[in-house]
């Protein structure tokens, strides 16, 4: 899926419109985007998968014993971030074979690092929505008013230093923007912020929803 | 009221509404240190909504309870740690081997490794520790899942339906469990069950539970000597009760099996 993506409009679009982006091709600017993309579709899907894991199995179980809330909340967001990392970590070495980036070790730990926070920040926000929500019926319609929303409007497609007003202050307000701009600037060096700016931002975001996902997961109905 | 030291569990006026439908309509009763109390009741009756107000997973509406003396809610944590409970739906995660299963919860009560050992035994399943339970009969699995919520020794194990969908000969064996750990271990039992015979067998007490009301509450002889007939059986008390229509509503657990012909 995030490949199909990425051939479609990476090398198509690239070289249809022959768009560059400073130094770097179109498909190169995509890149970072589609690493965050599985980034983003993995955590969010495990982390609305507690749904489902309350109604069945071994959720019911962890529920009913003296274990704190928060901890359930970290087992999750965790556990996605394993999924995620699995992804992401395939659809990288791909890339960097395929588009000829040489990184370094600490380069590619910068990565995970920055797949590590995405992950962690959206798969809790995944959670706190999951609480209130009913059913995975509305999963559908989740994942188009937010995460297809996060996605496009995240620097993953276009540089967001050309855009109106408004909408750079929607960009600038999504922190998957950070996301992809940390990968970017470890990829191939160019970006919008500093790489000081993304963690940041990245870390700020993982803390508010963690906490938010942990108030919301025990609070909720299901207490 | 008062909270005798005996009580187990209290219960008083305790309501649970979703939207507007009340599926537990201010329940009152209480169950004794070493009882086994069962809620009878036809499909939709409100049996399940009411044991996970009980064991502090759903919030009630209204009314309150009290596990071991300690309130449904406030004092959650310490009412799971004195607790074990058995859900309607296989919760054992099936890619487990019977062994892992128990090992994960022993980890998380911080029970010792030999409990495991003991507690397979005495469910008759020290041959099937090392089997995944993907390879468990249905029977199997509930029995793995009855010493799971026993692994920590809890004060009151709360059955939802032990036995639903089981073969007799599984379903008595089960019940022999459940009476041995009664009467060996003093163990107080909450069970949930719309089998007649298996509430008659198996409890010093009955409620009646139907349309989320208490209808009638007792020994399963006081509830018999009601009903007025010669030979009063535990049928005709809850046909008397609870009327003879069919109930096909859907119970709230997603997986619910087709609605039992209990009406037999
Ligand atoms: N989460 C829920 N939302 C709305 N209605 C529910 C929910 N859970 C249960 N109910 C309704 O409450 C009633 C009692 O359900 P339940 O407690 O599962 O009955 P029982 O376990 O006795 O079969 C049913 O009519 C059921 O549809
Ligand atoms: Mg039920």
């Amino acid at each position: 899926m995030p490949l199909i993506w990425f051939c479609a409009f990476g090398l198509g679009l690239g070289s249809a419109f022959g768009i560059r982006y400073g130094e770097i091709g179109y498909a190169e600017f995509l890149a970072p985007g589609i690493i965050a993309m599985t980034v983003l579709f993995a955590s969010t899907f495990s982390g609305m998968s507690i749904i489902v894991d309350k109604e069945f199995g071994i959720l019911k179980e962890l529920l009913v014993a003296p274990i704190s809330r928060t901890s359930l909340v970290f087992g999750k967001v965790f556990g996605g971030m394993a999924t995620s990392l699995i992804r992401a970590i395939l659809i990288t070495i791909l890339f960097s074979m395929t588009l000829k980036i040489s990184m370094s070790i600490p380069e590619y730990l910068g990565i995970l690092a920055i797949i590590c926070l995405i992950s962690f920040g959206f798969g809790a926000l995944a959670i706190a929505i999951a609480t209130l929500m009913e059913s995975m019926e509305g999963f559908g319609l989740i994942v188009e008013l937010v995460v297809m929303p996060i996605f496009f409007l995240s620097g993953a497609f276009f540089p967001i230093e050309r855009l109106p007003e408004w909408l750079s202050m929607v960009v600038a307000l999504n922190p998957l923007t950070y996301g992809v701009d940390g990968l970017r600037l470890i990829m191939f060096g160019t970006g919008s912020f500093s790489m000081l700016h993304d963690f940041g931002m990245l870390m700020f975001f993982d803390a508010v929803m963690v906490i938010l996902a942990a108030y919301l997961f025990g609070r909720g109905d299901t207490t | 009221m008062k909270q005798s030291p005996n009580d187990m569990i209290k219960v008083a006026s305790l309501a649970k509404r979703f939207n507007g439908f009340t599926a537990v309509d201010q329940i009152s009763f209480e169950v004794s240190a070493s009882e086994i109390f069962g809620f009878l009741g036809p499909n939709g009756a409100g049996k399940t909504t009411a044991i996970m107000m009980l064991t502090t997973l759903l919030k009630a509406s209204g009314g309150w309870a009290k596990v071991c003396g300690f309130d449904i809610s406030s004092e959650m944590r310490q009412i799971r740690k004195t607790i074990g409970v058995v859900f309607q739906d296989h919760t054992s995660d099936e890619w487990l081997t019977g062994m892992e299963y128990l090992q994960l919860h022993a980890g998380i009560y911080g029970v010792d490794e030999n409990r495991i050992e003991d507690i397979l035994k005495l469910f008759d399943l020290e041959r099937w520790g090392d089997h995944v339970i993907k390879e468990y009969s249905s029977g199997m699995r509930r029995r793995l899942e009855i010493a799971r919520g026993l692994i920590h020794h809890p004060r009151v194990l709360f059955l939802d339906e032990p036995t639903l969908g089981l073969d007799v000969q599984t379903r008595r064996k089960i019940w022999s469990y459940i009476k041995d750990l009664n009467e060996n271990e003093g163990l107080t039992v909450f069970l949930t069950t719309h089998y007649l015979e298996e509430a008659d067998e198996l409890c010093d007490r009955i409620a009646i539970i139907d349309h989320g009301k208490i209808v009638a509450i007792g020994t399963p002889e006081e509830l018999k000597s009601i009903v007025k007939s010669d030979h009063p059986t535990l049928d005709e008390v809850f046909l008397n009760y609870t009327g003879r229509e069919m109930r096909d509503h859907v119970s709230n657990s997603r997986n619910h099996r087709p609605p039992r012909g209990f009406w037999r």
